[in-house]
């Protein structure tokens, strides 16, 4: 098999195949999520929304509105494109380790597994675009053709997503430790990140590290776009979005190369 | 025993098969979960594995079945098999339906031939009231799940049968229905290889018996003696089992 075609061919293959597997997996997930709690599936926006509510009480009292005219907007944006990232990479050490049994017991592919918990996100994700679009129109924000890029910020964000789940869900089976290190790791990150300060008010010696972390040019790019009505760092994107294709690819190869040998360390 | 025992080509091949597994990261330390395994299965036959808890059984048949790979000498598959345990995980906060339908979607089965069998598979299960199949399986008892789990896994037949522990728990009345279930499903099947603690299940059905110790065979051959002679390790002979002498 070429490289190009289990590259590009073989993960959408997969996907097609086990689709109605993912599905069902991803609708069980929904529905285990908000098992017996009173507000059900409202927790899907809750819990993003009032993480961002805290955020914006945080930034307006503490930090005087550090975004200016749109401060509000800007934070909601900002935490629940964050959220999703979050989300997907704290708890991916553990998508594997979730399915010791089938992992041990069925010839079951690992590939639909790690499918359905990106799309369980993706899909929650949906819901707050939904909250993101109403505050942005409740907050006066007027729409530019720029929008246009909000798309391809989806498609780049979930390859960032895709290649790290995928080399992490594998991790997770050999370094049990990893969970723990990787939700600290995404702590520092937040705030390492432009996500509650705008990237221009950190001093210029601390400027490298925003080109070196790509959420320095994902989230002002969000804010560009659905805010500011500006076009985003497409180059720098671009540039993100090669190297975590890349990513994905070797998460993608290391985790079919090492199926074998999964059983041995449930 | 299965009818097709006229046909004699070999289905599974074992040569010399080893699986060891690292103790902690350190590399260098490892057990042999199994060594030196060596025997064949032909068309039809049906083969016992027995032995204590540890022996290992069940690594043996994830090894053929793919899940694991062996460390050393070779398994030849000619045919297509698959594991059939009990180890499809239940998700407790849905109902006994939705485990249905994503443990055989687990086991590889279409969600269009799952649901032309959900009327069968819920009939099976013979709860007592009918309406907790549509129940959070949390609310199950442990007969109820083990009926569950049961179904799940027998839902549909492979080709070639490995089952793992499959008779385990339930009540008497659905340990019969099982047996009979394990039989149609034996019927329909090319052969299988069956690890169990059930001494007269490898009695009445199996062609041969291969008995594990740590790791290794310790006997392989007819079933009435190689259940004789684990039930002599095990210190619980009884009347009705001959010797083998």
């Amino acid at each position: 098999m070429s490289i190009l075609h289990e590259f590009f061919v073989s993960p959408f293959e997969e996907f097609y195949k086990y689709r109605e597997l993912i599905w069902y997996n991803l609708k069980a997930e929904l529905k285990r999520r908000h098992f017996r709690k009173i507000l059900g599936p409202l927790w899907w926006v809750g819990e993003p929304l009032s993480l961002a509510g805290i955020f914006v009480f945080v930034t307006t009292f503490l930090f005087k509105n550090a975004f200016g005219e749109h401060h509000v907007a800007t934070v909601i944006v900002s935490v629940l494109v964050w959220h999703w990232l979050a989300k997907s990479v704290t708890g991916a050490p553990n998508i594997l380790l979730g399915f010791r049994k089938e992992l041990s017991s069925t010839n079951l592919p690992i590939y639909p597994l790690i499918f359905s918990n990106i799309m369980t996100h993706l899909m929650t994700f949906g819901f707050s675009l939904v909250v993101i679009f109403i505050t942005l129109i409740i907050s006066g924000v007027e729409f530019t053709s720029n929008i246009a890029y909000l798309p391809l910020l989806i498609i780049i964000q979930f390859t960032i997503i895709v290649g790290t789940v995928t080399n992490l869900a594998r991790a997770g089976i050999f370094f049990r430790d990893l969970s723990p290190v990787v939700t600290a790791a995404m702590g520092i990150l937040f705030f390492a990140s432009p996500i509650i300060y705008q990237r221009f008010t950190i001093p210029e010696e601390y400027q490298i590290w925003f080109s070196i972390n790509p959420l320095g040019t994902l989230l002002p790019a969000w804010r560009d776009v659905l805010i500011y009505g500006n076009s985003p760092d497409l180059a720098m994107l671009g540039l993100w979005f090669l190297v975590f294709l890349f990513v994905a690819f070797v998460g993608f190869k290391r985790l079919s190369q090492s199926r074998a040998d999964f059983y041995k360390r449930l | 025993m299965n009818s097709n025992t006229e046909q004699t080509s070999e289905m599974v091949i074992l040569d010399n098969m080893g699986v060891k597994f690292d103790l902690g990261y350190d590399r260098s330390r490892y057990i042999w979960a199994l060594k030196g395994i060596s025997f064949s299965v032909n068309r039809g036959e049906i083969i016992g594995i027995i032995g204590k808890n540890g022996a290992g059984k069940s690594t043996l048949l994830r090894a053929i079945s793919g899940i694991i790979s062996p460390d050393e000498g070779n398994i030849t598959i000619k045919t297509k098999c698959q594991l059939l345990s009990r180890g499809v995980g239940l998700r407790t906060e849905l109902s006994g339906r939705d485990n249905m339908i994503l443990g055989c979607l687990f086991l590889g089965h279409a969600i269009t031939e799952i649901k032309q069998r959900l009327d069968d598979m819920i009939k099976f299960c013979e709860f007592d009231n009918p309406e907790d199949i549509d129940k959070p399986v949390m609310h199950y008892s442990s007969g109820m799940t083990s009926r569950l789990l049961f179904t799940i896994a027998t839902a549909f037949t492979p080709d070639f049968l490995l089952l793992d522990e499959l008779l385990s728990g339930g009540d008497i009345s659905f340990k019969e229905r099982a047996h009979k279930k394990m039989r149609e499903i034996i019927r329909n099947s090319n052969g299988g290889i069956v690890a169990t603690h059930d001494m007269s299940f490898v009695k009445d059905f199996c062609d041969k018996v291969v008995y594990l110790e740590k790791g290794k065979i310790k006997f392989l051959g007819n079933p009435i003696y190689g259940v004789n002679s684990y039930l002599k390790d095990q210190r619980v002979v009884k009347h009705n089992i001959p010797s083998d002498d």
